[in-house]
């Protein structure tokens, strides 16, 4: 590691991840300001206008429009990010269906929040797990330093030759994005080496080669277009553990695919995204301390689903807990939930599984939370049973 | 106005082939918008007709680049493409013209007495002619360059003009011209308002020349008949040669007598007179030394001289081709000149000198301009008396205006003035900066950088540089004709049909150019594809406009509108005739109607024609057709309104 | 059309069409009940035909009108109509 510690400074999630932008320097972004993605696009807005970077940034006057001109921006050759949350994602929803079909490698952070209605503006995510069929890749964040550093590890995803496929950058909101945590910036010029230029194919702007983007497609060639939508995902599953070996390389800092705690010689687990696993670690260690087997399981990237990877992790525990901060409203439970039972169905192991919806709109989640998890987990091993499959963590029943 | 030979030569840009309807009347409309540039462009659709047709998998009839998006976003979808092209021309990543039309259904100049640097020497703006080849610097290189004219602009305009003016630059332009500063050690456009608001802005006056590239060791003289037992000359090493042209056109004469062709170079100074004498016997002309003069004679030099220097003081000239060398080349024609007729004075209590050089000849004071540019420094030029005196500046790498700050009890250097008049500005094709004199002064400056309801108001207030096309054929055609806001009164539509309760359409159609006007945008016309002289002109401005333009175009559908295919034209026409759609233009929010037929024909010919307002003539409806027609008169009468109200020039 | 359609591994991604311009390849001419005739003696190569064309099938070299693109016009008439000296006629295919 020839990598020089630079001081920690103290940033919000928000903050973190305009930094990253401001040291990517895009070449265009269109954004359009909710909460609580809003400081985002401030801090952005305050390096355009002291000239830190050299983005050509569009204040739109919608997320539709935002998303739109991100499209139009990319597909002209350009580098171009955007950030948005909960409905402003929802505003954008077709056109970031849109974004993926035609395989611009546009880069979104999201700031996790729920969705109306009713209207609120703090942490769940129902707005990135509704968007989970578009097509993006998803790397959910726990902290403000990881989001800063995904960040920029997305651009390298999105352009790389064969994936080729937009990524969103989730952190919860308010609590990553809104609290102020100890950040390692990295180096400017290592940051601009490691993102490299953008060298599109087929950009609108070669006038000497011109290309029609969005074309009509009738029932002879819609099914063969998501058909390469669905292998450059496979691929990216591929791809993505060579890009964090350069990552590391580069910067020092591990990432995988799933961020595991303690889950070896785990029996009973929690499987929880983003933040909360950060409560969870804790937990984890005051029933370690008891002599009881716990462990953790977060996965970060939620799209491709890496299967291999989580099927791995478990291979040794007998009953796990999947924490879902969304409802699909499936009537079955929520989505990791569903996915990970789905992956648990044909690879061998047939641990017992639960699902725990908690969190939504905010809802705090406790440790004494978590430790019920784990006791209900404890008490299913010795039933051999889960008594309630589906449960509502934290609301008042 | 556009000449359709001219026209026909651009290459297509739809090609055939696309599935549109036989007959349909988008398809024409954007052919003739895209006549409306020569330079590249990048087209973008909202889904509809147009798209769905001409994109059909792994068909595509666009043969420029082009992006659909989704139904609603092509605004905001070719305004992220417009910003793009921006951001990456900034960078240098791109440095083509490049224009952007998004077509959906349901955009600086000078004053009047201004002169450009023209190949022929400056001419005043209004002057200037197509092809004319101007003077102007490349912002990437610094070097001069000569560009065509590609077109005049010219536009009436009363209002406030930015004024800048100092001792070495003088120009009056509109707030939205484009102004080269220096900034960074590089060029970059602001606008005129810009002058304003900055404290102090930087203009670079000293530009780079490297001559055409061709080296010349000796320059050939031409022979002619040989007359008596003269000397005949073939060539001569080009310095000298030059230094002595400096001296001809500076103070040489030419003297046709019996005893021969004398030609007379004026010098009293002595030691100047050696030098010329030197040089003249170096060249081998055999020059005699006379009280005021050295001479020689040559019936060949001398019919050399007069052909291409000129003879008289007031036709002197500078040889074109010796101005296209390279600076070494021009120097040495400049120290003879300025030996000559040029004054050196020194300031007192300064270090610095002040050169000046004095010349009868209009041709000559061009070609000294021209000649001082291309080595690197720059001048000013008055008139007096018939005499031209070019003041050489001292070599000022920068010269700031300062828009504040009072020096030494000077006026403001940047300043607003009132103007009423005409603006022009040509259009260069590359380069957008031209070299101009007013009072005197010369100096370096822009050119029109001409170079395509929520996401197309956001477009429009945000100001991107691209044209928006409504290919208005009425409902939205493309899903089955269904009703929409651009539905005219009684129209028959199929989710607003006609029926025993119902006459059609029940509201009058949303006057979108009014609404896209009122953004206050450079450019907002309405044109039909039957008026094709008044639909190419309009989007010629459109694509010339300094900001957003809006196209409205009427664009037949002879399905959803129920006429016979071949009649696509002929109705559009008739679209114009009745009033039904006036061809306006809202050009920097003056209105005025650019088609007024002589005697507008009843609006019932118009619904005659299609049947989609057949159900109209029946006897319960007639009272619709009144209304149909009052709200046509109504409209054309508040357009008059407009027009007379907003007109600028008596 | 009857070429073999190409599979998901030989189109280009993203839906893009790199060819500019091939709906050429697409021959709209089947379309056609009357085709357009023009009597060369009678034209006077305004090429109004050209303008108003919306199917770009006119051809036309050095100002004068060459005649029409059979493989593309799709037999709308409104050359015919539009044309000032009527030159044009639409006979039937």
């Amino acid at each position: 590691m020839t990598q020089v510690k630079s001081k920690k400074l103290p940033l919000t999630g928000d903050q973190a991840v305009a930094t990253a932008m401001k040291q990517i320097d895009p070449d265009v972004v269109a954004a359009y300001p909710i909460t609580p993605q809003t400081e985002i696009v401030m801090y952005f807005s305050n390096y355009v206008a002291n000239g830190q970077v050299s983005t050509e940034l569009i204040p739109v006057e919608s997320e539709h429009s935002a998303m739109s001109a991100c499209v139009g921006a990319s597909a002209a050759g350009a580098r171009t990010m955007t950030a948005t949350s909960a409905n402003g994602l929802a505003l954008m929803w077709e056109i970031v269906y849109i974004a993926a079909s035609l395989r611009l490698p546009i880069i979104m952070p999201v700031v996790n929040r729920a969705l109306s209605g009713p209207i609120n503006i703090h942490c769940d995510h129902s707005d990135t797990m509704g968007a989970r069929d578009s097509g993006w890749i998803q790397i959910y964040c726990e902290s403000g330093q990881e989001a800063y550093e995904n960040t920029i590890l997305a651009v390298r995803i999105a352009e790389h030759k064969d994936i080729l496929l937009p990524v969103m950058i989730c952190q919860d909101g308010f609590i990553t994005s809104h609290a102020v945590e100890g950040v390692q910036l990295l180096e400017d010029k290592k940051v601009k080496e490691f993102v490299g230029e953008y060298k599109p194919d087929h950009p609108l702007l070669d006038v000497d080669n011109p290309v029609t983007y969005g074309p009509l497609d009738l029932q002879d060639y819609y099914f063969e277009h998501k058909r390469q939508q669905s292998e450059a995902m496979k691929g990216a599953l591929k791809i993505m553990p060579d890009l964090f070996k350069e990552f590391e390389k580069a910067f020092g800092a591990k990432y995988d695919f799933i961020d595991t705690y303690k889950l070896e010689d785990a029996e009973i687990a929690v499987v929880a995204l983003s933040s909360t696993a950060g409560t969870a670690r804790s937990v984890v260690d005051g029933l370690r301390a008891g002599g009881v087997k716990a462990g953790l399981l977060r996965p970060r990237v939620f799209r491709p689903f890496p299967k291999e990877k989580i099927i791995g992790a478990l291979k040794n525990v007998k009953a796990l807990a999947v924490l879902d901060r969304a409802e699909s409203f499936s009537a079955e439970g929520g989505p990791l939930y569903t996915e990970i039972k789905a992956a648990l169905y044909d690879s061998g192991i047939k641990p017992l599984v639960a699902n725990y919806i908690y969190g939504l709109g905010g809802r705090d989640i406790f440790p004494d939370d978590i430790k019920k998890v784990y006791s209900d987990l404890g008490a299913a091993l010795k039933n051999k049973k889960v008594s309630n499959p589906i449960n509502y963590l934290g609301s008042r029943e | 106005m556009a000449n359709i030979k001219e026209l026909a030569k651009i290459p297509e840009r739809l090609s055939g082939g696309h599935r549109l309807c036989a007959g349909c009347g988008a398809s024409t409309v954007v052919r003739q918008v895209l006549m409306g540039t020569k330079d590249y462009v990048v087209a973008g659709s909202a889904t509809g007709c147009l798209e769905v047709a001409t994109t059909i998998y792994p068909f595509t009839a666009w043969k420029i680049p082009f992006i659909h998006n989704a139904f609603e976003n092509s605004a905001a979808t070719m305004s992220g493409v417009e910003t793009a092209y921006r951001a990456l021309k900034k960078k240098g990543k791109i440095t083509k013209e490049i224009k952007f039309v998004a077509f959906g259904g349901d955009g600086g100049c000078y004053s009047d007495d201004t002169d450009i640097f023209t190949e022929n020497g400056f001419k005043n703006i209004k002057d200037i002619k197509v092809g004319e080849k101007i003077w102007s610097v490349n912002p990437e290189t610094n070097e001069l360059e000569l560009q065509e004219n590609e077109k005049l602009h010219q536009y009436p305009y009363k209002g406030a003009m930015i004024r800048g003016k100092s001792r070495f630059i003088d120009f009056l332009i509109t707030p939205n011209h484009n102004v080269p500063i220096w900034y960074k050690g590089r060029w970059e456009f602001i606008k005129g308002i810009d002058l304003i608001k900055r404290y102090k802005t930087a203009f670079l006056r000293k530009f780079y020349w490297y001559g055409n590239g061709i080296k010349i060791s000796d320059i050939d003289i031409p022979k002619i008949p040989k007359y008596t037992y003269q000397k005949e000359f073939s060539k001569f090493e080009i310095n000298k040669w030059l230094r002595f042209l400096g001296w001809y056109i500076s103070e040489g004469c030419l003297y046709k007598s019996k005893s021969g062709y004398l030609i007379r170079i004026y010098q009293s100074n002595n030691d100047k007179k050696e030098k010329i004498y030197k040089l003249l016997q170096n060249l081998g002309l055999s020059p005699f030394k006379c009280n005021r003069s050295v001479d020689f004679q040559s019936k060949q030099i001398y019919e050399y001289l007069e052909k291409e220097c000129g003879k008289g003081s007031k036709n002197k000239r500078i040889p074109k081709w010796a101005l296209a060398l390279d600076k070494g080349h021009l120097r040495q024609i400049f120290g003879s000149l300025m030996d000559g007729d040029g004054s050196v004075t020194k300031q007192e209590n300064r270090s610095s000198y002040h050169l000046r050089y004095i010349t009868a000849s209009t041709m000559l004071m061009n070609d000294m301009v021209e000649l001082i540019l291309k080595l690197g420094r720059n001048c000013s030029v008055s008139k007096k008396d018939g005499i031209y005196r070019i003041g050489i500046d001292n070599e000022y790498l920068k010269h700031k205006l300062y828009s504040r700050r009072k020096l030494y009890g000077d006026k403001q250097q940047v300043t607003l003035e009132n103007y009423k008049g005409f603006v022009y500005c040509p259009q260069l094709k590359k380069n957008h900066t031209v070299i101009i004199k007013r009072n005197g002064k010369i100096s370096l400056s822009g050119n029109s950088y001409d170079i395509g309801l929520q996401s197309l108001s956001g477009t429009l207030e945000r100001g991107h540089r691209l044209v928006y096309v409504c290919y208005n054929n009425e409902a939205y055609m493309n899903t089955g004709a269904q009703r929409s806001g651009a539905t005219p009164k009684g129209a028959s539509t199929t989710t607003v049909p006609h029926g025993k309760e119902s006459h059609g359409k029940e509201q009058f159609k949303k006057d979108l150019t009014s609404i896209v006007a009122a953004h206050r945008i450079p450019y907002v016309a309405q044109a039909s594809a039957s008026n094709w002289n008044d639909l190419v002109t309009k989007s010629e401005k459109a694509f010339a406009a300094d900001g957003p333009a809006f196209l409205n175009v009427i664009a037949t559908c002879h399905r959803g509108w129920r006429f016979p295919q071949e009649k696509s034209i002929e109705i559009s026409k008739l679209a114009v005739e009745t009033g039904v759609w006036p061809l306006i233009e809202v050009e920097n929010g003056v209105w005025r109607f650019t088609y007024k037929p002589k005697e507008r024909k009843p609006v019932i010919e118009w619904l005659k024609s299609q049947g989609r307002f057949s159900h109209l003539f029946t006897e319960e409806n007639k009272s619709v057709i009144d209304e149909i027609q009052k709200g046509v008169d109504d409209n054309w009468a508040r357009l008059e309104n407009l027009c007379n109200s907003t007109c600028k020039i008596a | 059309m009857a070429e073999k359609k190409k599979t998901w591994k030989e189109i280009p991604i993203g839906g893009l069409i790199l060819k500019a311009g091939n709906a050429m390849e697409y021959k709209t001419g089947g379309w056609r009940t009357f085709r357009p005739e023009k009597n060369d003696k009678k034209c006077i190569n305004c090429l109004f035909c050209w303008m108003y064309c919306p199917d770009s099938s006119i051809k036309v070299e050095d100002g004068k009108m060459a005649g029409f693109d059979y493989d593309h016009c799709k037999g709308c008439g409104i050359c015919a109509q539009v044309c000032p000296v009527k030159c044009i006629d639409m006979k039937k295919e």
